[in-house]
């Protein structure tokens, strides 16, 4: 990030990932937006940002799903903005593989929050960032797009589809400056994994969002997170088809 | 909302615990919670940073809720003081995000690490006792979340029965999630603290009592090896603010690496660890700039001390005694513990102004003694005549300390429990909230 004044908006700001990173970007000074459902929660993140980093914060109500209410949601968007406009997207669901295999309103769900969600407002995005110089477009994506698992991939799937797409948006707003990042994180120390068995080596919340913003000031285009992920990731793409149906990972 | 499996201890370290997690990170998630253990008929209990010595903070068989990441700072007015933050947010972040602007919490137990919701429902006191009470005094209203999954906003003229019974809890009237609450101002960022010697309990005592609220902060450290003419002398320490800011970072907590022996602290060490801290301050006192955290949090610098009492934990016994009673009755249970043989280097003594706000709060007027116990043989007799003591000279023992007590003993150091218990029945009619330390008492 430059010493230009940054406005990030947060899609996903009760998480504790979007709120760790909204934490990380406020101490640098930025504008925040938090955008996300639960509008009593987001108020109370935005006081705790504003006494801690003394930066201005607002809440915007955002469903994922109601993709009519995106046209006005950007509207909002704009109008608090100053300065260059910064996205970071942290929004999914993942409802359990046994469910999805037979219920086809979760499949819905899942496809309609982690991919359609995010095409249709970076799709009212692009505007924005044809006009200004710079800034980031960061979405948390997962490694499960890295390969269909028996275990999870309705989820998974919607995942790869979500790269595949960041990868073209990428080179898409490559000639505006516009800095396309996708973060495929292993195991992290969220709600949405407390209590999962099998977890190995989960990073906090703070340490990922410390990580990202590194990353981001590097410019990287696909991160993983924690980096061994990568090594793990490359082994389980590399395993031939024929071998790969008739494991149950 | 999901569970975890953990195993813990709290402070004193002497019963590991298995439980049922839960980690609610907004209101929405707690609701939840306690929805499921209502419905499932699992005791629940909401904990912060396990920084109580005995059971207070374990819940045995039962579900818990990890309260670290309900941390945020709701509301502060830099004019006035007053402050709105959620129960996970610590003492440290407090002294870290408002000492610069001249504010400090009103009230603060010995560390720092403790949570906001540990203070409100053991109704923590500090060194500034005699002046400003304990932290229930300064509380303007609690927010929590019902047996029922509702939210309540409880202050003195709302649900004044509800408020009372929550300060000093003990965590069994329901979850907080958010508390009010006034700090205090601090002109500078150090003390200027004044050492003296203390030759004897008799004299110790007197000088407590007649400099009772002529300092800002007091606290003394009692030399537990000490005998006959000597028993009970200890270092005095009373501070006011300094008059100019000092230079001050804290620093990381170091570690107590575990190849530490469960040894380290018996009574040879203690002896000698004694005489030296006695020896450090000369015979016609020290005045000493401290910064304030420093002074408050003596014992933060190593993260886990309570590891150099071994595998085995440790007790700690806390007692308060009116002041009448206080110098027989304190003499005795140093008596009690030479005849035992058993000694640590942790002893506290302090004076208390008044009874506190809560059913079960701990504070009276009178003299207040803290004593670490090495885990023996020995200790949990020593313990259970101490509580007699306590319990005929008309002191209490503080729950947020104790393993042992039994209900007796407890119900008569706490007449107020009846009161405690019938708010508890109505408010809570499903016994939801419970924990190791209400079950053990009956309460
Ligand atoms: C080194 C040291 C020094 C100390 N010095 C002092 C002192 O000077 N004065 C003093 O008074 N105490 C002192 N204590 C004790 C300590 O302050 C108390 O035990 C305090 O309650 C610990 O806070 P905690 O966040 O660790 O709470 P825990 O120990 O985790 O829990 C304490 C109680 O709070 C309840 N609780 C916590 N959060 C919530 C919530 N959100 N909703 C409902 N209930 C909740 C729990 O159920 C439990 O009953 C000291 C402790 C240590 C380790």
């Amino acid at each position: 990030m430059s010493k230009m004044q940054d406005t990030w908006l947060i899609l996903g700001a009760s998480s504790s990932i979007g709120r760790s990173f909204a934490s990380e970007v406020a101490k640098k000074g930025a504008r925040i937006l938090l955008a996300g459902r639960d509008k009593d929660d987001l108020e109370r993140t935005a006081h705790d940002i504003e006494i801690r980093y003394g930066v201005p914060v607002r809440v915007i109500l955002f469903d994922a799903q109601d993709f009519e209410k995106h046209d006005l949601f950007i509207q909002v968007v704009e109008e608090f903005m100053v300065g260059r406009l910064n996205v970071f997207a942290c929004f999914a669901v993942m409802p359990p593989q046994d469910q999805m295999n037979h219920d086809f309103e979760a499949i819905q769900q899942t496809v309609n929050v982690n991919y359609l969600g995010i095409v249709s407002l970076y799709t009212k995005l692009t505007p924005i960032f044809e006009q200004q110089d710079g800034g980031s477009i960061v979405t948390l994506s997962s490694v499960a797009g890295d390969r269909g698992r028996k275990k999870n991939f309705i989820y998974g799937s919607t995942k790869a589809a979500l790269n595949t797409y960041l990868s073209g948006l990428r080179a898409r707003l490559h000639e505006f400056g516009t800095h396309v990042m996708t973060i495929k994180p292993g195991f992290m120390d969220t709600a949405m994994s407390w209590g999962h068995p099998g977890m190995f080596l989960v990073a906090s919340p703070e340490e990922a969002a410390t990580a990202f913003v590194k990353a981001i000031k590097k410019g990287k285009d696909v991160m993983y997170f924690p980096f061994f992920w990568w090594g793990i990731m490359t082994i389980i793409k590399s395993i031939p088809e024929r071998i790969f149906k008739k494991m149950s990972i | 909302m999901k569970w975890k499996n953990i195993a813990y201890t709290s402070w004193g370290a002497t019963t590991e615990t298995e439980v049922q997690a839960g980690r609610p990170e907004r209101v929405r998630d707690v609701i939840n919670y306690v929805e499921q253990s209502a419905k499932l008929e699992t005791h629940l209990l909401a904990i912060g940073a396990c920084k109580s010595y005995g059971d207070a903070c374990l819940n045995e068989d039962a579900n818990v809720l990890l309260m670290e990441r309900m941390n945020r700072i709701l509301d502060f007015d830099p004019r006035s003081g007053e402050i709105t933050c959620e129960p996970g947010v610590t003492f440290n972040e407090l002294f870290e995000l408002f000492l610069d602007k001249n504010w400090m919490p009103p009230v603060t137990p010995g560390t720092g690490y403790a949570t906001i919701g540990g203070a409100v429902t053991n109704d923590v006191h500090g060194k500034n006792h005699d002046r400003d009470g304990s932290f229930g005094d300064h509380i303007k209203w609690i927010e929590l979340v019902n047996s029922k999954g509702e939210i309540m906003r409880v202050s003195a003229r709302k649900h004044n029965d509800l408020f009372r019974a929550t300060i000093a809890g003990l965590g069994l009237t329901g979850v907080i999630t958010a508390v009010n609450f006034q700090m205090k101002e601090a002109p500078t960022n150090a003390v200027l603290v004044r050492y003296k010697r203390m030759n004897n309990i008799k004299d110790y005592i007197d000088r407590l009592i007649k400099a009772r609220g002529q300092y800002e902060f007091s606290v003394g450290w009692i030399d537990m090896t000490a005998k006959g003419k000597n028993l009970g002398r200890g270092i005095l320490e009373e501070a006011n603010f300094a008059d100019t800011n000092i230079e001050y970072k804290r620093l990381e907590p170091k570690k107590i690496p575990k190849i530490i022996p469960g040894f380290a602290i018996n009574r040879l060490t203690t002896k000698i660890f004694n005489n030296r801290y006695y020896h450090r301050i000369p015979e016609k006192g020290l005045d000493k700039f401290v910064p304030l955290q420093k002074f408050l949090y003596p014992l933060d610098n190593w993260k886990n001390w309570n590891r150099l009492y071994g595998k085995k934990g440790f007790y700690q016994m806390q007692c308060v005694l009116p002041d009448k009673t206080a110098e027989l009755s304190i003499t005795r249970i140093l008596g009690a513990c030479h005849t035992a043989k058993i000694s640590s280097p942790l002893a506290v003594i302090k004076t208390m102004g008044s009874e506190g706000a809560g059913r079960l709060s701990f504070p009276m007027k009178g003299v207040t003694l803290a004593l670490d116990f090495p885990n023996t043989s020995r200790t949990l007799n020593v313990i259970r005549n101490i509580h007699e003591i306590v319990a005929t000279h008309g002191g209490r023992i503080y729950l947020a300390k104790d393993n042992v007590l039994d209900t007796a003993t407890f119900r008569k150091m706490y007449p107020n429990y009846r009161d405690f218990m019938n708010t508890k029945d109505s408010y809570d009619i499903i016994n939801l909230f419970s924990s190791s330390l209400s079950r053990r008492i009956e309460l």
